[in-house]
């Protein structure tokens, strides 16, 4: 039997997959669901998928987050010019987000939210709201035993 | 010149089968499952226990005048399986498997299996070590709870019991050492 085990281009493939969905992707305003790097500008909506880490273990455990972005408000506070998160699109990104890969069994690996949505801040001054996940999967024909 | 080593880690093959009748040093060419692949990292252990001493010292002295001995607990061995393989869950335990249906019926009466276990070390320093226990009574049980975040495991508990050798020694297990092609080695000074 052939060997399967999953490394981090697997990771961000599987769970892609599960948030690369016309419902999704309808919330993104022409933006995409992407692996590991965002590869519009700031003000474009989307979806970034990356992995973090992933055990070479025969039970594999991989983490990774899912981070949703959404451009930001421009607002004027005391007369200065401001940039603030769109509060309600990233609420309502990360929330449709998080139904689709909470506690999903699929057949070659489980997956779940491990920590909630929470802003933050890119470099480039964008806003995403970021998601951790855990990954699981088994890995035939583990040999280092 | 190096000091040879005789060093045993890691598996590289495990393999189990039913007992032969009458228990000799040969692994069984028919009914042994590979069940390397089944295995929790870090769960085989082989135990070896030592007898007591029961020591009779006399009135003033420190040292004894005699000492017994009294058998301790018999050697055993352990395995942890990641995977409820029905093939190994019937050498091991009293159930009816259908194949058809992937059905397993457990039945009420327990049972004592008696095995036989080959492991096979993974090579260190050029040398691999292929350990033979012809007669294991071996029971099933499970650990661990069904949870999200890990799987149940089937442990495998054996009690190694003794056999035969061909010249008539009575014996309870094998360590061979061959290379890592599995040829064996002469180690004669």
């Amino acid at each position: 039997m052939e060997t399967i085990y999953k490394d981090a281009f697997d990771v961000v493939t599987d769970v892609r997959a599960l948030v690369n969905v016309p419902a999704i992707v309808s919330l993104l305003d022409g933006g995409k669901v992407e692996p590991s790097v965002k590869s519009t500008g700031a003000s474009k909506r989307g979806i970034v998928v990356n992995c973090n880490s992933i055990s070479n273990t025969s039970q594999q455990i991989g983490f990774g987050s899912i981070n949703c972005y959404a451009p930001a408000i421009s607002s004027t506070v005391d007369n200065k010019p401001v940039q603030l998160p769109d509060q309600q699109t990233l609420s309502n990104l990360a929330k449709a987000v998080k139904k689709l890969v909470d506690g999903v069994y699929a057949n070659t690996f489980h997956i779940w939210i491990e920590s909630l949505p929470v802003i933050m801040q890119d470099t480039d001054g964008s806003y995403f709201a970021n998601m951790r996940f855990r990954y699981q999967s088994i890995q035939t024909n583990f040999k280092n035993i | 010149m190096p000091v040879e080593k005789f060093t045993v880690g890691g598996i590289e093959k495990l393999r189990i089968g039913p007992a032969k009748s009458t228990p000799d040093a040969a692994v069984p060419t028919t009914g042994m499952i590979d069940i390397t692949d089944f295995i929790n990292p870090g769960s085989v252990t082989r135990t070896k226990n030592r007898d007591n001493i029961e020591r009779l010292i006399a009135d003033g002295k420190s040292v004894a005048y005699v000492t017994f001995r009294t058998p301790g607990d018999p050697n055993t061995i352990a395995i942890a399986l990641l995977d409820q393989n029905p093939e190994v869950e019937q050498l091991l335990s009293n159930i009816v498997y259908d194949a058809a249906t992937t059905t397993i019926t457990e039945l009420a009466d327990r049972k004592l299996a008696n095995v036989c276990i080959e492991i096979t070390t993974a090579p260190l320093n050029g040398k691999k070590c292929i350990i033979f226990i012809p007669n294991v009574d071996a029971s099933l049980s499970t650990a661990d709870p069904l949870t999200y975040n890990n799987v149940e495991k089937f442990v495998i508990d054996g009690e190694i019991k003794s056999y035969m050798t061909t010249d008539n020694k009575e014996a309870i297990s094998i360590k061979k050492w061959v290379t890592p092609a599995g040829t064996a080695i002469d180690s004669t000074p």
